[in-house]
């Protein structure tokens, strides 16, 4: 339900890493969400056109969210297993419960491609 | 207490060894081809980063902060350095996987990696031999089987197969189909995973097969077996045990022979979404619930809704021209000829059709006032920062004890009168909530 206030966050990370550069223009921002992030990716991607809006060097910008499933290991199985119900927190193979999560809770940006302003668009 | 993720330090961490000039040289060479971009920006920095891989990195296409892509690749990296940079790490293999330079034999062994945005890269590339594609046609996840089945390079005998027995020409989803012969499903099934899935749901399917699928470690290949009437009772109780005990039951209703229409239509709402999908994929789900089903939170339900044969095309196009694209998957530019009527309808719908309702510019001020008070604290907030969002409705919400953002509750002003606190808890769930908190509300409103 904090989409907005991520989106926010993403922006003044941004502003912080390209404060020296100011010739920059952001094209396309690569984002990665995990399945247990607590995000829901279609609100990140509603709210950027919100958060970004009034910022010069990101109004033009594209987002793009990499989904990336959760995974665990399984102690039965010895094996890392995505987990495909996050409901239910079980080894999609042997259905032992799982509880050693190994992923999913990624929000990180992959990557930020620029231009610079005296490129063409 | 156990580490949660032992495996993997986050980012932030990642970024700070990414800034040691005394860390290992393998180290820095992983945190250069990290997937977070400040990683490999810190890595890019420092001055004991290896230059070889700074260089090969650029060549294959990064820019020379490592920020993103420059949009140059070298034209004569060769196949050998491509090869040296699968190994560095995950950003690495996303450049290799676009470069035009990489051979087949790297195609194939990044065609195997559980990235889905790296194998459908590898589907798309020019260069993926006929049996990677073979492959990627029947990958797990849509996207890769749709632009594998769009290169030019994508074996015919492949795609006729799989047409056969119920994939659509995109691979994207299922027709119905003549029925097959058990020995064509055999045959097919070998193809992989996604085969299996298109094989296991006809009533021909061979029950060594079906044994397979019931076994497989993705719900979405299992639920196959939810379409085949022929479906042993032990075998689906097996397949769906995974799901918890409400969901199996349902599942099960929905693999009823001919379940009745107020069934699906209670099951359309429930809350697993896995449930939900297997009601849109009933044969018996009408276009009524269809309809409903396209406006689904779940932009995997969304468009499996938008492909149905039967599906509801007029509520299909309603979502379109408020700003869906037609796959129903994500945003695109809203039809500026709306009505306002017809916005106001999308707030009797499901999420989506009401997300797209609050993101529309022309939606109006009493439709908005409607949204701030509905029951998913994302609408309430947009709605509250949409330019036309009444300030007045605002100011009473906020009165009776909304927080500044919608989101929870905050102090409420124990003067409101009585005619404003109905007129809150008439707007909406929240409103109504929100009321029934306040000490001045009338009875019947407690409730």
């Amino acid at each position: 339900m904090h989409e907005l206030t991520i989106a926010l966050r993403i922006r003044e990370a941004l502003e912080t890493e390209f404060a020296d550069d100011p010739e920059m223009f952001v094209t396309s921002v690569t984002i990665q969400v995990g399945a247990l992030s607590g995000i829901v990716p279609e609100a990140l991607e509603f709210a950027w056109s919100h958060a970004v809006f009034d910022c010069d060097f990101l109004a033009d910008s594209n987002l793009v969210v990499d989904k990336v499933a959760a995974t665990g290991f399984c102690q039965k199985c010895r094996e890392n297993r995505t987990i495909t119900n996050i409901q239910s927190f079980r080894c999609p193979i042997c259905r032992t419960p799982i509880g050693d999560i190994t992923g999913g809770d990624e929000l990180d940006i992959l990557t930020v491609d620029v231009r610079n302003s005296s490129d063409s668009p | 207490m156990n580490e949660p993720f032992p495996s993997r330090p986050p980012s932030f961490v990642r970024r700070h060894a990414a800034a040691d000039t005394s860390a290992d040289t393998d180290a820095l060479v992983a945190l250069a081809c990290d997937d977070a971009f400040w990683v490999r920006r810190e890595a890019a920095r420092n001055s004991e980063t290896p230059r070889w891989v700074l260089n090969l990195l650029v060549r294959a296409g990064a820019d020379p902060d490592l920020r993103g892509h420059s949009g140059q690749v070298d034209p004569h990296l060769r196949p050998g350095e491509l090869r040296r940079l699968v190994e560095c790490g995950p950003w690495a293999r996303d450049l290799v996987a676009a470069h035009p330079n990489t051979d087949e034999e790297v195609l194939a062994l990044l065609a195997e990696q559980p990235a889905n945005k790296l194998r459908r890269t590898v589907a798309a590339h020019a260069n993926a031999n006929p049996a990677t594609l073979s492959a990627l046609c029947t990958d797990v996840d849509p996207d890769v089987r749709f632009v594998a089945a769009n290169n030019v390079r994508a074996p015919a005998h492949v795609l006729s197969a799989l047409r056969k027995i119920g994939a659509t020409p995109d691979l994207l989803t299922v027709e119905p189909v003549e029925p097959p012969t058990a020995a064509r499903l055999s045959e097919t099934a070998a193809l992989g995973r996604w085969a299996r899935f298109l094989a296991a749901r006809h009533r021909a399917c061979p029950p060594e097969l079906l044994t397979v699928v019931a076994a497989d470690d993705d719900w979405r290949i299992r639920s196959a077996l939810l379409d085949n009437p022929a479906t042993p009772g032990a075998l689906l109780r097996h397949a769906t045990a995974a799901s918890d005990q409400n969901d199996t039951e349902c599942l099960a209703q929905l693999h009823a022979e001919d379940p009745d229409t107020l069934s699906l239509e209670e099951l359309a709402h429930h809350p697993s979404p896995e449930v939900r999908l297997a009601v849109e994929r009933n044969r018996y789900t009408n276009s009524e619930i269809l309809g409903r089903l396209a406006a689904d939170e779940v932009s995997a339900i969304r468009r499996v809704a938008a492909q149905r044969a039967n599906a509801d095309t007029a509520a299909i196009d309603l979502l379109i021209r408020a700003g869906s694209t037609p796959d129903l998957m994500g945003l695109a530019k809203p039809d500026p000829s709306m009505t306002s009527d017809e916005l106001d309808s999308l707030t009797r719908g499901g999420a989506w059709a009401r997300q797209l309702a609050v993101r529309h510019p022309d939606t109006g001020p009493a439709t908005l006032a409607r949204l701030m008070c509905d029951q998913d604290p994302r609408m309430r907030e947009w709605a509250s920062v949409h330019p036309s969002a009444p300030a007045d409705v605002t100011a009473e919400i906020r009165r009776a004890g909304g927080a500044v953002d919608f989101q929870g509750l905050a102090e409420a002003d124990p003067e409101m009168p009585e005619s404003a606190l109905r007129r809150v808890a008439d707007l909406g769930p929240w409103g109504a909530w929100l009321v029934s908190l306040h000490p001045n509300a009338p009875r019947d409103l407690r409730a």
